[in-house]
């Protein structure tokens, strides 16, 4: 029997159709994202990959989804809820739905979220959802980003869910409301275009993977699907060790203060479930680092699933049942309405998964990774006298190191822990190409990965020259102090702060700290310094073998092998056996 | 192994668009039987097409020779030599054309043995290489593997003081004297460079200090093959354009030690015909000119196939293809949309990027040897695989999880006995315990419903594969013939052409050498790129149409000197075209040698369409690169027909019946003979056709027939042939399927 092809029976389905179906469910999913990859205007789209492409049910289970960027792994379901309270009674065939409320179904403003109800034969049966970053939502900041923001107000245009498709046409007038109040009005209109293709082709998927599978049976193989993710991941939560276990993190800032801001996560977990409670965290503060419990939630499932078996699901409601996240209203990880809250999708996360994973480490210390370098970079925007148009750019080539983990070293330049390595840095010669910048250097930092029996990946350097005559510019995010540098874990170290400068053409130089505005003119540079990720283990038992080549590749000095590595090298870079024993006393094997 | 296709002649071409069969060799006219040789030495055989000019074919199998792979060449020509009785110099005599696909750089970059590379770019840049764009591939949750290793390691990574910005301006001159001074440098390396690779900041918008350097190399390190950017790959994005270059100075010298080897081994037995090299875009080309683009054959071991699946499709008039290549560890599929496969400019090899055109052929983990195991309750097949060592738990080397060939055992649909032409019996005992205990007892099933599940969720996998190639781009999997092709190919096409409702499959005999079938008929394929980033307008048409213009001109001049006739020449011109202030390029064919800018940005608008479900008529394009491509067409056989033998096989066909399983129901299945079937049989399933290198099954409500070039094909029993292929071409076009919605 052809499995998407219509039986007669209607008993419970076997469970080869239902490992079909569910193959099906997740391959729609891509393909919604690849309409979203190939066609968007925005580098936050096609290469930060900052969206998600999600299947619900009308029940209101999320019952596939592809996130391209981790960091919306558990962040669609909120909307969902949203629009089910708003449109439930009332939807249409044609119907489209959008919000970005972060204290509506949202984590940030940026973040839109789209979804599409899907008929078959008259009959609601599913949702099309799309979520991604939009590069523009107005407001008074640079690429989304408002350090001085007071008030979510502050941050842009903020839509509760609201109808943007009615029966298949647009409301024109609420479309050219928000249009009127962006900068960047034409890259938002295109990527909001992207966005609708997706939902689009999801849409048409799904009526055709229904009407050959039948109606009938289709829900009780998603129910199968659904009890499948749960019985997998509460295995996975079972073999950990019951108890009750804490962890702790800042970030940097709020950009309104210079104060660093606490997260806490008590974790408890009893038999096969997880409870995280954050409300041991600072009260909210006055900045735009404040995380809506949809972001705190998302940022927890992420610090799991890097922890868990790599195989284990995490696209479904299913995986979700177990895992129980709260905190207390008013805290930072929790706020009230109208705290402003864009940074916290990224420093926020960065503090939160930085406070699960010590949580974790405790429970399965075998498989947590060290900590990885947080994203400090600037966003620019402005005229390029180059292309005779406007530009906003987030500088992602601006990205440090992953953390060493107990069987690998860690991954160079890979970027913050948001985007688990699934953003794409910009081509330099494109940078140059779409930006009013000429781009100097561009390179790993020597002895920037923590040291470690593995040792964190590598951060960079940059040094860009500023062509045009003015731009705006925004630094922002993470990762400028000692406590906020990508932690070592298990004795390995940490690495370095990141650190960026402004060269004026006068000799000036402007140290800059996260979440402040900056000015820049023709022949300033900027020179970043992204740092590296931490340590695993005790460096003084890494193989030294391994530290050679380092030294050999040149991202690790001479120096740092002696002092950090204890393993002595030659000048013709081979290792010196006998200092090295010495350096490293005889307890450790060479 | 020599199977010879008694009567088995080559499908026409669609009449009048190709030359017929001119022997290239005038001299030879006298001689009574002329060949084309289409060799394709892959990992485990050696695959020979044999092909005259009124396409009779003959198929040879030898034992590939992995460390002298040139031994397996000879081996399987001296095989063929031997069955017509002849001396190898007799044979090559009368082979005009041997069209070669060699796998040799492929192995080197995925054993990481390739040349000693040293990479050269510009100061300041000396990670750009080893960054990757700072992307994890594969499982982004899964840091317990270490990054992959690079290319080139970043010790052999060396800096030289220039600098060319976006408009070819050299802002920084070259620092002629530090060159030198790093090449003597690299002189002291040990062990020694064998390949340098050079890829500056904007060569390609002025290549002027790529060529200095070369001079400066070849001075200093004479004897070391030195790849320059600017010539290889001449386009935009400094990553993808280094990795291209950087693989082809990788392999560059290794293709060069082994085709001059060959060339000197085939003038040795007075081969006085023409040698091609198959390349990753499914063409061929020169020897000499194939050792300076060496990385134009790291993909091209699955080249051969799509252009063989268009000739069998031609005799039926179709154009619309997905030809499958099922084998043991892999599932390869191309699309061919109205005569023309589709490539792409991003593919990768190891994790490298190659920025340059190749088949678009998508491959997932699905073959004979993947992997069926169960997670809470769900079954999975694949991506991991057996693979042959210890390979599925029925070849007995140890393997202890089941696999699709076990469960194709299993279902009956293959015959333990009579395996790869009984040289290979399979353990039905074997492939019945790890099929219960691994898959039916935990899903409560008996053990041939957990072997039907398996066939059904690999069925459904490779379905899902073959959407992805067309459904992402807008088109409808019913409006394509299948062509199954593959050790295992035709054991599954029955199934997935269901499934994605596909009207008819069309199975040809030389199934098992599919891609070196195709390989003896490819033309000369030459694919120029040129980046030319500016917004399409008036002015800068005139510019890109006088690049096209040149580039054009050295098509020409190349094919000439490869003894092409000028009546021979195919161009075909394109352009890479987005929105401005888009990030990813479409490719648009224009049907002249020139563009324009109504013609190219209507032709983009209508591609985004079907593509991607929108287009934004009336916003403003740009161009980032002019491609041509020139070929040079290669003669074709002309095609003879079998005559008609009727309905029914002759008993010489029948090899009884065989207990297997369709539809959860365990049936006395008809068995035949592939190889005694004749034009106009036709069979109904559920049936088992057997050849020696493949096995077909014929699912219920399906026949199958055999064509006038007795190729198989199998459709839905309810519809006669004729039908099937009426259906493939008025089912949904494909820009009915796209959603055009705009603001």
């Amino acid at each position: 029997m052809s499995d998407t092809q219509s039986v007669n029976d209607v008993d419970r389905p076997d469970s080869i159709q239902v490992s079909v179906v569910r193959n099906r469910l997740d391959h729609i999913t891509k393909e919604m994202g690849q309409t979203m990859l190939r066609t968007a205007r925005s580098p936050i789209f096609s290469e930060a990959r900052d969206f998600v492409t999600a299947i619900f049910d009308s029940r209101g289970n999320k019952i596939a989804q592809t996130s391209y960027i981790p960091i919306l792994v558990d962040a669609t379901p909120w909307a969902m809820v949203e629009f089910q309270k708003a449109f439930g009674d009332n939807l249409v065939d044609g119907d489209i739905y959008m919000l970005n409320d972060p204290y509506q179904g949202n984590n940030h403003g940026p973040d839109i979220t789209i979804a599409k109800p899907v008929f078959v034969a008259g009959e609601h049966l599913y949702w099309s959802v799309s979520k991604a970053h939009m590069i523009d939502i107005g407001g008074r900041g640079v690429v989304g980003y408002n350090p001085l923001a007071e008030t979510v107000r502050d941050e842009g245009m903020h839509f509760g869910p609201t109808k943007i498709y009615e029966a298949g046409r647009i409301n024109d007038g609420l479309w050219s409301l928000f249009r009127n109040n962006l900068t960047m009005p034409d890259i938002v209109e295109a990527d909001f275009q992207s966005m609708i293709g997706a939902v689009n082709v999801g849409d048409r998927l799904l009526k055709g993977l229904t009407e050959k599978v039948g109606r009938e049976r289709i829900y009780s193989i998603i129910d199968e699907v659904l009890r499948s993710s749960e019985a997998t991941i509460r295995d996975a939560i079972r073999v950990l060790k019951d108890g009750v276990y804490e962890g702790e993190s800042v970030a940097d800032n709020d950009g309104l203060s210079q104060r660093p801001v606490r997260f806490h996560v008590k974790m408890t977990i009893e038999g096969d479930s997880i409870l995280f409670d954050l409300s041991g965290s600072d009260d909210q503060v006055g900045g735009y680092i404040n995380s809506p419990l949809c972001n705190t939630a998302s940022a927890i499932s992420l610090a799991m699933y890097m922890c868990l078996d790599p195989d284990t699901p995490h696209s479904d409601s299913g995986v979700s049942a177990p895992i129980t996240v709260t905190a207390r209203e008013g805290c930072v990880a929790n706020p009230l309405p109208p705290a402003p809250v864009v940074l916290c999708t990224t420093a926020g996360v960065e503090a939160i998964v930085e406070a699960a994973t010590q949580a974790l480490a405790q429970a399965m210390d075998d498989r947590v990774p060290a900590g990885w370098s947080r994203m400090f970079i600037p966003n620019t925007a402005g005229y390029n006298p180059q292309t005779g148009r406007m530009y906003g750019e987030m500088h992602t080539i601006v990205r440090g190191g992953s953390g060493g983990t107990p069987t690998a070293d860690g991954y160079d330049t890979l970027g913050s822990v948001v985007s688990l390595g699934g953003m794409r840095a910009t081509d330099p010669e494109m940078f140059e190409l779409s930006t009013p910048f000429l781009l100097h250097e561009y390179a790993y930092v020597r002895d920037s990965g923590g040291a470690g029996i593995n040792r964190g990946g590598l951060g960079i350097t940059a040094d860009f020259e500023v062509l045009a005559p003015e731009l705006r510019s925004v630094v922002w995010g993470a990762g400028s102090l000692s406590e906020t540098a990508a932690q070592g874990r298990a004795g390995g170290r940490n690495a370095e702060p990141n650190r960026h400068v402004i060269l004026g053409t006068d000799g000036s130089e402007h140290f800059l700290r996260p979440n402040e505005f900056v000015s820049i003119k023709k022949g300033d540079h900027f020179i970043v310094n992204a740092g590296g990720g931490g340590g695993w283990g005790n460096p003084r038992e890494r193989d030294p073998e391994a530290v050679r080549v380092d030294v050999e590749a040149g991202v690790v000095s001479i120096n740092a092998a002696r002092d950090l590595y204890r393993v002595a090298i030659n000048r013709d870079l081979t290792i010196n056996n006998l200092a090295t024993q010495a350096l490293r006393g005889n307890d450790v094997p060479v | 192994m020599r199977l010879r296709i008694d009567g088995a002649a080559q499908p026409d071409q669609s009449t009048g668009t190709r030359p017929q069969w001119v022997p290239v060799n005038r001299r030879r006219k006298e001689l009574s039987v002329e060949y084309r040789l289409g060799i394709d030495v892959g990992g485990t055989f050696t695959d020979l097409y044999l092909v005259d000019e009124e396409g009779r074919g003959e198929i040879y199998k030898t034992p590939s020779t992995p460390h002298a792979p040139a031994k397996g060449f000879f081996n399987g020509i001296n095989e063929i030599a031997e069955a017509k009785g002849q001396s190898i110099e007799e044979f090559l005599g009368s082979v005009t054309h041997i069209m070669h696909g060699t796998t040799i750089t492929t192995n080197a970059t995925l054993t990481g043995n390739g040349a000693k590379t040293a990479f050269v770019t510009t100061a300041g840049f000396r990670d750009v290489q080893l960054m990757r764009r700072g992307v994890k591939t594969g499982n982004q949750y899964d840091y317990t593997v270490p990054s992959p290793a690079p290319l080139v390691p970043r010790q052999d990574i060396y800096e030289v003081i220039e600098r060319t910005n976006q408009y070819g301006e050299q802002i920084i001159s070259l620092d002629v004297e530090h060159a030198r001074s790093i090449a003597m440098k690299m002189k002291l390396v040990e062990p020694a460079y064998e390949a340098v690779a050079i890829n500056l900041m904007w060569s390609f918008m002025n290549p002027k200090h790529e060529e200095q350097l070369v001079e400066v190399f070849a001075d200093l390190l004479p004897g070391v093959y030195v790849s320059i950017s600017s010539t290889v790959v001449p386009q935009i994005r400094m990553y993808e354009r280094g990795s291209t270059v950087a693989l082809n100075a990788y392999v560059g010298p290794i293709l060069s030690r082994y085709l001059t080897d060959l060339d000197a081994r085939l003038a040795a037995v007075n081969f006085t015909g023409r040698l091609f090299i198959v390349q990753s875009n499914g063409g061929v080309m020169p020897p000499q000119m194939m050792m300076r683009f060496a990385v134009n054959t790291l993909l091209s071991g699955p080249a051969g196939g799509p252009e063989a699946g268009l000739h069998h499709a031609r005799q039926h008039g179709l154009d619309h293809l997905i030809t499958m290549d099922m084998g043991g560890t892999s599932f390869d599929v191309a699309m061919i949309e109205n005569g023309r496969v589709t490539t792409t400019n991003d593919s990768e090899i190891q994790g490298h990027r190659v920025a340059l055109p190749v088949l678009d052929i998508h491959t997932i983990g699905a073959g004979g040897g993947s992997i069926a195991r169960v997670r809470s309750g769900l079954l999975q097949v694949g991506p991991q695989s057996a693979g042959s060592e210890p390979g599925p738990a029925s070849y007995g080397r140890g393997g202890e999880d089941p696999t699709t060939t076990d469960a194709d055992l299993v279902l009956g649909y293959l015959d333990p006995a009579g395996f790869a032409a009984g040289k290979f019996p399979l353990d039905l005992a074997a492939a019945q315990k790890v099929m219960r205990e691994k898959v039916a007892d935990p899903l409560g099933l008996s053990v041939p419903e957990a072997a039907q599940g398996v066939y059904r969720v690999v069925n459904a996998s490779m379905a899902d594969a073959v959407r992805a190639i067309t459904v992402q781009r807008g088109l409808d999997p019913r409006e394509f013939a299948i062509i199954a092709a593959g050790g295992a190919g035709p054991l599954h096409a029955g199934p997935i052409a269901r499934e994605l409702e596909a009207p008819l499959v069309i199975i040809p005999r030389e199934s098992s050498v599919f891609c070196a079938s195709g390989m003896a008929i490819s033309d000369i394929r030459h694919d120029y790129v040129r980046s030319f980033p500016r917004a399409l307008d008036s002015g800068s048409v005139e510019e890109a149409n006088s690049i096209l213009q040149e580039m054009t001109k050295r098509g020409r001049q190349t094919l000439l000197e490869e003894d092409v006739e000028e009546a021979n020449h195919r161009f075909s011109v394109s352009a890479d075209v987005r929105y401005i202030g888009q990030f990813n390029e479409v490719e648009v064919k224009v049907d002249s040698t020139t563009i324009a800018v109504d013609g190219l940005t209507d032709g983009f608008n209508n591609r985004h369409a079907s593509l991607y479900g929108f287009s934004v008529p009336g916003s403003p394009v740009e161009v980032m690169n002019l491609r041509v491509q020139a070929v040079g067409v290669e003669s074709k056989p002309s095609p003879t027909e079998t005559p008609y033998a009727g309905s029914q096989p002759t008993a010489a066909a029948e090899r009884g019946t065989r207990k297997a399983w369709f539809d959860s129901k365990e049936y006395d299945t008809p068995v035949y003979d592939g190889l005694a079937l004749r034009h106009g049989n036709y069979i109904s399933g559920p049936a088992i056709v057997e050849q020696p290198t493949t096995t077909i099954v014929v699912p219920i409500d399906y026949v199958l027939g055999c064509d006038a070039r007795d190729n198989y094909v199998m459709h839905r029993a309810d519809v006669t042939l004729d039908e099937a292929i009426a259906l493939v071409h008025t089912n949904p076009s494909s820009s009915a399927l796209a959603s055009k919605d705009t603001l």
